[in-house]
């Protein structure tokens, strides 16, 4: 089958779904984390279910992409009116089937309530996660079923590349997409239509397009959720990038831990194929694109540039020096274009909507300077000690205030907020009087931290920050490819240093040397994630020096985490001697008789704080 | 290439485009360390010893001279006091890493570096440079060894840490390294003792095709062996480094014959290869297809002789047939190739690599380069030749074609008197040509 432009797509729209008239549609969540949560067991339930009640031709069970919420899950939103549902197991089905798919009265038992409040917000709509957000890369999240091509068409999907194909150059496309100011989502922030424009104007056949699935930061799952969610708008986003470069062989880079992505993006490509969409003279207009897949091996470093490149050439993933820039010389030393998933997922959206639309959104001004601020959405891993952990797109120029707060819920069990991490391992971290900054590319670097990919660790007054720092370095020295000296020896001294530090073994004048340091491995690594691995400790350093010098040289750390340098006791006068900590204490370190308070000897303790999470009095000092 | 004019602290200088800045630097007579470069092997760019200023436009930056590309009014500074400080910080880094090895403590006390700040554990010996992974790859073609793990983790090895039958023990890897950390050589040595006999104990030599098949009887101890020092005295260094055998291309065909594209080649079928030390000639497909089998060779020059394009360079025969092949350069000869007296076939079975005649020391390189014919004309030169040929194949009496039109094997054997000396005039040394 194969689709021309304007009237199929359209016609299609009315075969897809819409035309059989169920009454009810149960958006069940079929993200990776939901999908562990169970919800796959969840769908045969409801199924089961309705057909019991003989509803299966009123109401549609359909399997969407991830929603975001993702400690809530399993997640079900039911449509047309929007309830949502959360924590849903197998054993709430039938009552659930019985009570709002029969009956018509939603169940508020499963529903979300907002914390330090009573009453239940029973529509999705309403609740402050999914309010602040601005769905543009994420626009058919929990609307479609990923896996069906139909689904997306009747979205508008593939309307942007009938459009530029019969109306649009090439030049027109590139044009379009510099004047739209849309930025790198990968990290780097480089202004996609400059990059595709080198790349055109590069000489050298064939040309290549490829995205870059290689998601690694931990804690962060933008890129997998949209490949899982709408892999056709990455598709999409691609064809028209070749359009627009003159290349017809397309690659997606990604890695094989995302299992369900991959199964996803493989279904979308050959529906695609199917339909004409990719492969041969495509929409009958004389152009011609496929995109393969290439499976990475799961090296944090293969996520920069020339590295993948290197990886799916079959070498050894590691950088190569970038004074000549991949758009020449790229995969197989031929011009390459390189965006990221989120990056290609915004081009339809652009093309469809327009400049001025998208312009609309985001900061500053890009109508002469493609540098000249950041538009559109982006989208953010929002996890660490925040009420509300999940995946959010939010409009650029939002405050990271707005975010973490509004959007997160706030810092759990009453504790106090220290700082967020943003931009992956290689980013740095934001203290709590910078909460008010706009999150743009260019105002994250100003304060030394960066965009990366959209991870953003919130942290709270139990977080210490040396000991932050010295996690990520050590992620960092075990992820370098070990091939140029500062970002083998850099890191590993960097991390040497961060340890004695963390277990009171640093000497007087460490902190220098660690900055010293530090700057020779920005300003000398091979390659871009060298150049930025010192970031947590350059930022730790310039907003919470005091922690590290209370380390240093008082032997303390201010928040009661690093092992070495804390000693656990009972407060005496708290302490009412219920027993608990002792009968937990995996060292049997603590004594005292029943209703006498207890004391912790020091000797045989080894700092786990099973005492500490037991206590229902708060007895147990940390210092 | 073009040229472009850069400054370098404070000095013009002209360079040709795109070329690596270290080469500009150094010609000036400045110092920059290095450790992981090495001329003749592409720039690595990992040991970050080099790092200059460079600004170019507007910006600003740091880069590794070894493999920046020369641009148009780039402003070099090799030696402000930013640049400085960094190579003092690498200088640590690798001082504790590798305390014990010469060549670090050399350059740190170079920068004025004599212990390091950092913590010393866990020392190696290897600095990673990557020459041996390098040479062993890039020049040997051999491709025994790689880098294992990575991060912290990275050792140089061959390939799950197992003795490697594709080492040939040539060396070259220890003659590299530095720090004196690599053993492969000594391993593989080890293991041919150990594991072969008699007439299998092949010279490493041979195994590199720089001589004729000889079994060694000095029980594999190289530095020893009198053949081992005549080949190093005659190269002036390690063999396989000035012969590079893992830098020869694939031939590519052009009708019936083939070509490569690293190579001049001169109107008589001879080729000529130029590299950093030498230039090395030898005869071209096209010549050895149609002489055929090679049963005699006698060199007309000798080591030490002075020559010239177009003197007589080698006579070949085959059958009573003979011909004589021209020198496609003017230079001094350096060596002959000792692998031929033993083995004239080798011609044959390998006329671009293991089968050259000579290595020289061009006289005129300017006159050569205008005079040969470069790789982008050579692919048309050889059709009209092939063309020729085919002309004067069909008007013979011989059988010299198949009915498909195709060249017989060996076809010259079957040619008449007449017609060799009309091919041999016509395309090796005869009328126009001398």
């Amino acid at each position: 089958m194969s689709v021309t432009p304007g009237k199929n797509v359209d016609e299609m729209k009315y075969e897809s779904g819409g035309a059989n008239g169920y009454r009810m549609y149960l958006m069940l969540c079929g993200g990776t984390g939901c999908v562990s949560a169970g919800s796959y067991e969840i769908k045969n339930a409801l199924e089961h279910e309705l057909e019991k009640y003989n509803l299966s031709n009123e109401v549609s069970v359909v399997m969407t992409g991830c929603n975001g919420f993702c400690a809530n899950g399993p997640i079900m939103v039911v449509q047309p009116d929007g309830i949502f549902y959360q924590f849903l197991s197998v054993k709430d089905v039938p009552h659930l089937v019985e009570e709002h798919m029969l009956k018509g009265r939603p169940v508020e038992k499963l529903m979300f309530t907002p914390p330090d409040e009573k009453s239940v917000v029973p529509k999705m709509s309403d609740i402050g996660f999914f309010k602040k957000q601005r769905l543009l890369a994420l626009r058919n999240r929990g609307l479609i079923d990923p896996e069906k091509i139909e689904e997306y068409i009747a979205r508008d999907g593939y309307k942007a590349l009938a459009k530029v194909l019969t109306e649009m150059k090439p030049e027109e496309v590139i044009q379009e997409m510099i004047a739209s100011g849309l930025r790198g989502r990968g990290g780097g922030g480089f202004p996609t239509g400059v990059k595709w424009k080198t790349c055109r104007e590069a000489p050298g056949e064939p040309k290549y397009v490829v995205c870059n699935a290689d998601e690694g930061d931990p804690g962060a799952y933008m890129d997998r959720s949209i490949i899982e969610g709408d892999p056709h708008s990455v598709l999409e986003g691609m064809a028209i990038a070749a359009y627009a470069v003159g290349s017809s062989n397309g690659y997606v880079y990604i890695r094989h831990e995302y299992p369900l992505a991959l199964e996803r993006l493989e279904k979308a490509i050959a529906d695609a194929r199917e339909y004409g969409l990719l492969g041969k003279n495509i929409f009958d207009q004389g152009f011609d694109f496929d995109i393969n897949i290439h499976c990475g091996a799961g090296a944090f470093v293969c996520g920069e540039s020339t590295a993948l490149m290197a990886s799916m050439e079959g070498r050894p993933g590691e950088p190569r020096a970038k004074y000549i820039h991949t758009v020449e010389h790229g995969l197989w030393d031929k011009p390459t274009n390189l965006n990221n998933v989120e990056t290609y997922a915004n081009v339809p959206l652009i093309v469809q909507r327009g400049v001025k639309w998208f312009t609309s959104i985001g900061t500053g001004d890009v109508s002469e300077n493609p540098w000249g601020g950041s538009k559109g959405t982006k989208v953010f891993s929002l996890v660490g000690k925040v009420r509300n952990t999940g995946l959010v797109e939010v409009p650029m120029g939002i405050t990271l205030r707005e975010i973490i707060f509004d959007i997160g819920g706030g810092i759990p069990n009453g504790k106090k907020f220290k700082a967020v991490q943003t931009g992956g391992p290689s980013g740095g971290v934001i203290p709590e009087d910078l909460l008010d900054l706009p999150v743009d590319f260019d105002q994250l670097t100003r304060v030394g931290s960066m965009m990366g990919s959209g991870g953003m660790i919130v942290m709270d007054e139990d977080d210490c920050m040396v000991d932050i720092a010295r996690y990520f370095i050590d992620f960092l020295v075990g992820e370098s490819c070990g091939k140029c000296l500062p970002g083998r020896e850099g890191l590993t001294q960097i991390s040497r240093m961060l340890n004695d530090i963390c277990d009171g073994q640093a000497q007087e004048g460490v902190l220098e040397l660690l900055e010293e340091t530090c700057n020779t491995v920005t300003s000398c690594s091979l390659c871009a994630l060298g150049g930025s691995a010192p970031n947590p400790v350059l930022s730790t350093l310039r907003y919470f020096r005091d922690e590290y010098e209370a380390h240093v040289r008082e032997k303390r750390c201010p928040a009661g985490l690093c092992k070495n340098l804390i000693t656990y006791s009972i407060d005496p006068d708290k302490c009412n001697g219920c027993m608990l900590c002792a009968r937990e204490c995996p060292q049997n370190a603590i004594d005292g008789e029943k209703k006498k308070p207890h004391k912790i000897n020091t000797d045989l303790c080894i700092k786990c704080g099973i005492c500490k999470d037991v206590c229902n009095r708060d007895a147990v000092i940390v210092k | 290439m073009s040229l472009v004019t850069m400054n370098i602290n404070g000095h013009e200088v002209k360079a040709e485009n795109r070329e690596p800045i270290l080469k500009s630097i150094r010609a000036m007579g400045i110092k920059v360390p290095t450790l992981c470069h090495m001329d003749g092997l592409e720039p690595y760019g990992v040991c970050r010893m080099c790092v200059v200023q460079v600004k170019h436009g507007k910006r600003t930056k740091l880069v590794t001279s070894c493999n920046f590309p020369a641009a148009e009014g780039l402003e070099i500074q090799t030696d402000t006091e930013e640049v400085l400080q960094h190579r003092r910080m690498m200088a640590e880094l690798l001082l504790a890493r590798s305390p014990e090895v010469k060549k670090v403590q050399e350059i740190a006390a170079s920068l004025g570096i004599t212990k390091s700040r950092f913590k010393v554990a866990e020392t190696s010996d290897c600095i990673l440079c990557g020459l041996c992974v390098r040479v062993c790859d890039e020049i040997v073609g051999a491709s025994a060894l790689g880098f294992i793990g990575r991060g912290k983790d990275r050792v140089v090895g061959t390939p799950w840490y197992v003795n490697t039958d594709s080492c040939i023990a040539c060396g070259a890897c220890t003659y590299v390294c530095p720090t004196g950390a690599m053993q492969m050589e000594t391993l593989t040595k080890e293991r041919w003792r150990r594991e072969l006999s008699g007439k299998e104990r092949i010279c490493r030599y041979a195994r590199m095709g720089l001589i004729s098949n000889k079994v060694c009887p000095n029980n594999f101890e190289c530095a020893t062996c009198e053949v081992d020092q005549q080949l190093f005295d005659e190269f002036g260094t390690h063999p396989i480094l000035a012969l590079k055998p893992g830098l020869h291309q694939h031939p590519k065909q052009v009708g019936h014959f083939s070509l490569i594209e690293d190579r001049s080649y001169f109107q008589g079928h001879t080729w000529a290869k130029t590299s950093k030390e030498h230039t090395r000639v030898g005869v071209d497909d096209f010549a050895q297809k149609v002489i055929g089998g090679i049963s005699r060779v006698a060199f007309r020059a000798e080591p030490g002789d002075v020559v010239h394009r177009g003197d007589p360079a080698l006579n070949v025969s085959n059958n009573g047939h003979r011909a004589t092949m021209l020198f496609p350069i003017s230079g001094k000869i350096i060596h002959i190739n000792p692998a031929l007296e033993d083995d004239p076939s080798l011609v044959n079975e390998d006329c671009y690599d293991r089968g050259w005649l000579y290595t020289m020391k061009p006289t005129n390189s300017y006159e050569d380069k205008s005079t040969l014919i470069n790789p982008d004309e050579a692919d048309q030169w050889t059709q009209d030749e092939s063309d020729h040929l085919f002309s004067i194949l069909t008007d013979s009496k011989s059988a010299a074609l198949s009915d498909g039109g195709e060249l017989l094997h060996n076809f010259s054997r079957n040619l008449e008197k007449k017609d060799w000396e009309r091919i041999t005039n016509s395309f090796f040394s005869g009328g126009e040509l001398s």
